[in-house]
Order: structure tokens, then sequence, then C-alpha cells
């Protein structure tokens, strides 16, 4: 597959996966557009692996890890600032979604890539603790964490409904 | 499960139906591979200065490497061969089963530590490899008996795969392409795979004999047996050579030299030369990491002598 192929056939895929880890759509096309540019150098080698698009979801949360490290210096995210998302302001449903993003944008980054990978990609624990390259249990923890800090704060909106 | 995990689940396939415009991304992504081309020339610029001064100190040197060797068409029909025309590692199995008009069309042997494929294409692409360690399962799996083995099977890019443990700490991976049911015929073919007399890739066309070649190679031979190209990674430099074989375009921006008394370019961190005959050399860093184009040189320069080789395996049944 070229990398022009790849580009046509996965692109939205990987951007919906960027825009679930960052919950800023226009962040996460940022952090696709590096990640793409740097594939594209060594086309030939990333191609030649049995599963190359698992190498660039790889490379997208690390670009994530590290572009929030970067992003968090000149742009420090307060709780009200929240990111932009495709959320329609007429169903209940995705006004509840749309807490739960709130709450998820405010997430120290890994803990918010744990809850990704597991909740939106599906992926069990040791499949994680290989993608980040840490212990399974340091996984456990982040997301026994994220998901405490979570019901925490979403108490209070489900006790106001 | 809890409330929260259900609310987190669903807030976060809101994602899964939205369709992102990806118009301003792709043109930033096309922005990004010229202005990196941009920079890797601008920073070859530097470099080909830092190497004048090289060069000039090192001319005789250089033209004692010249007078040993003479023009490639001459030498093309030398019999001898430096090493590398042999490769210890063999691949030893075959599949019974194949989809229609499969025929082989590429050999691997990595004899850094005894990894081999083979691949086959006809209705579907079928790789057939046996490997030192498994690949990492990640999303949905499929558990199945073969042989008496537990294998895995799980969708790849635009294909299935199956790996299952064989032999004694190897791993047998079967990944199918470019097919309507790819598990289906992956399955089909995992079963079928059985060990025959061994076999290689026969002798490589080329040597590259610097210091930094000294690496034990991964060399890739694909194509037809009279149009193929064959890759050799020796982990410093990478060498290609390609025989009536579709290759790599000239960039528009690049520095001409001189290798054997054949003209060739030096651009984007890689060295063509065109030896005639259908035959094309290049000398490159493996996964694009810039090389100094000193190194490239001396290396396209021990690469030869070539020899014309026919790959009869190329395009054959197994």
């Amino acid at each position: 597959m070229t990398f022009e192929e790849f580009v046509a056939a996965r692109l939205p895929t990987l951007v919906r996966f960027a825009t679930a880890l960052t919950g800023d759509p226009h962040l996460a096309q940022d952090i696709v557009q590096d990640v793409m540019v740097k594939a594209h150098a060594r086309w030939r080698r990333i191609d030649a692996m049995d599963r190359p698009e698992l190498y660039v979801r790889r490379a997208i949360t690390n670009e994530f890890l590290s572009w929030r490290r970067r992003w968090s210096v000149r742009h420090m995210q307060s709780r009200a600032d929240v990111p932009e998302r495709p959320v329609p302001d007429h169903a209940t449903a995705s006004a509840d979604s749309a807490e739960v993003w709130q709450q998820l944008s405010v997430l120290p980054r890994q803990q918010r890539v744990v809850l990704v990978l597991s909740y939106y990609e599906g992926l069990s624990d040791t499949e994680i603790a290989d993608m980040l390259e840490c212990a399974v249990g340091t996984v456990r923890g982040y997301r026994s964490r994220a998901l405490a800090t979570l019901r925490t704060a979403l108490a209070p909106a489900l006790e106001s409904r | 499960m809890s409330t929260t995990e259900e609310r987190l689940r669903e807030a976060l396939a809101d994602y899964d139906t939205a369709t992102p415009d990806l118009t301003d991304l792709t043109t930033g992504i096309a922005t990004g591979i010229r202005r990196q081309r941009r920079k890797r020339q601008y920073a070859m610029v530097g470099t080909t200065i830092a190497t004048v001064a090289v060069v000039a100190l090192a001319v005789p040197f250089s033209m004692g490497i010249v007078r040993d060797h003479p023009h490639p068409a001459q030498k093309a029909q030398a019999a001898s061969l430096p090493r590398l025309t042999t490769l210890t590692t063999k691949i030893d199995y075959a599949p019974k089963w194949l989809p229609a008009r499969s025929v082989e069309s590429e050999r691997v042997i990595n004899e850094h530590d005894g990894a081999t494929a083979r691949v086959f294409t006809g209705s579907a692409r079928v790789k057939i490899a046996d490997w030192s360690t498994p690949d990492k399962l990640l999303g949905h799996t499929t558990s199945s008996k073969i042989n008496g083995k537990n294998a895995t099977g799980f969708e790849t890019d635009g294909g299935y795969e199956v790996q299952l443990p064989w032999r004694s700490g190897r791993w047998l991976k079967v990944i199918v392409t470019q097919a309507k049911k790819p598990s289906a015929i992956a399955l089909q073919v995992a079963r079928s795979v059985h060990t025959v007399a061994p076999v290689g890739i026969d002798a490589l066309p080329t040597s590259c004999t610097i210091p930094s070649c000294a690496g034990r190679p991964i060399v890739s031979v694909l194509g037809k047996a009279q149009a193929w190209q064959v890759i050799i990674d020796q982990g410093s430099v990478e060498v290609v050579v390609s025989h009536a074989y579709l290759g790599a375009a000239i960039p528009d921006q690049s520095w001409t030299k001189t290798v054997h008394g054949s003209q060739a370019q030096l651009a984007n961190g890689q060295l063509q030369v065109d030896l005639g005959g259908a035959q094309t050399l290049i000398v490159r860093g493996p996964d694009s990491k810039p090389v100094p184009d000193e190194q490239l040189l001396q290396a396209a320069n021990s690469a030869l002598p070539l020899r014309a080789t026919t790959y009869e395996w190329l395009g054959t049944k197994p």
C-alpha cells in the first residue's frame, strides 16, 4: 500500500482516534499531520510491517503525550475552557456526553490515554501496557484513579437531573 | 459495569459517527512533506560543503578505488563476487494450499535472528512468515486449533492474520490481504503449511564491502524472474539493486556524481546510479536516516561488481 493509499483509506479513522485522545478536533488534526509527515519519510519501512496502522496509532499516542507537555506550557486549559467537539445541543444524552467530555479534558494525559484505549479502542490492559511501554499495574492504576475522579465529578450532575 | 463507565463509553462513541472535514489536514500533510524535503536538501548542501574538504584530502584514495573498479557494464560480466553472495538462513516451509493463481513473489531472509518470509500473490496476497516473536494483539481476536496448536486470528490493515506457535520457540504467521474473505484464506493456508527441503534466495547481485556494511543483512528479493528488486539492509546503509523493475523516480533537485564512470544522482539522502541494461543501483540510509554523502559514495563504489542474475523461483508455485 502506498502512503497516498494509506492516507486516503485510514485518515478519517486516525483523526477520530486522535480526537478521542485530545478532545479537540483542531489539536487532533495538528497531531495527525505531524505524525503523517514523519511517517512519510520512512513509509517504505512502515509499509513493510504487518500492521502499519498500529504503528501510526502508537505514534499518534506518543505524539499526544509529548504534545500535551509542550501544549500545556503555552495553553493552560481551565475547566471552563471546554474543547470544541461535535455535540448537538438538543439531546439530553449528548448533553450528558458533553459533561463527560468536560471532565475527561481535565484528567492527566496518561489517565485520559488509558481511558480512550480501554473504552474507545477496546484494548486489554496488557495491550495498553505494551503500547505505553509500562507495567499492567500502572495501567490499572491510571484507570482506577481516572474513574474515581470522573465518578466524583459527575455525581453532582447526576443528582441535579 | 458502573454508570460512569457506561457514560464514558457512550461519550467516546460519539466520535465514531462523526465524519471530520479533512480538507485542511490533507493539504497540511502535503505541505509538511514538501517542507521536510526542502529541509533535507538544505541539510545535504551543508553536508556536501563539509564533505568537499574531506574529499579533497582523499583524492588519491578515491582514485585508487576507481582504478580498482572499472565501468559496471564491463564488471557486470564478472563471474566472481565478493562476500554476501551466500546467505546462511534457509526457508524450509511451504503451503500445500494457496488461493487460485498464486505464485511466489517475494522471499525475505533476516540473518540477524533467522526470521524468514515467503509471499505469494494471485487472487490474494499471502505472506507466510517464520518469526521468533509473536505479534502484539490489539482489538478483537479469534481463537482456533490448527494442527493441535492454539492459533489466534485478528484483523489487520485491509486483511487478516493468523499466528500460532510452531516448532521450538518459533511463531508461524499467515497474513492475507487483497482478498474478499481473508480470514478463511489465512486459516486454510495456515493449516496447510508443512516442512519442506530448505530453499534460499540464490546469489545476491551485489555486495557492499566497506566496514559499515559489515553487519548481518536483512535481504528481500521481490518481483518476477526477469524483473526483480533486491534490498540488502545492513544496518548502516541499504543497498538496492533493481533489474527491469519499476525504480524510484529521480528527484527534481539532485547533485550529479560519478560512480565507476557511470552518472549517479545524489538527492534526498540517497545515491542512485543508472547502470544501463535496465539495472539501477541505489544506496541510502535505512529508514531514511541521513548518511554522509561520502559514505554513500564509498558504499556504491564497493557495491560493485554487479552481475545479471535471474531468480528462477520468482513467479513459480511452491
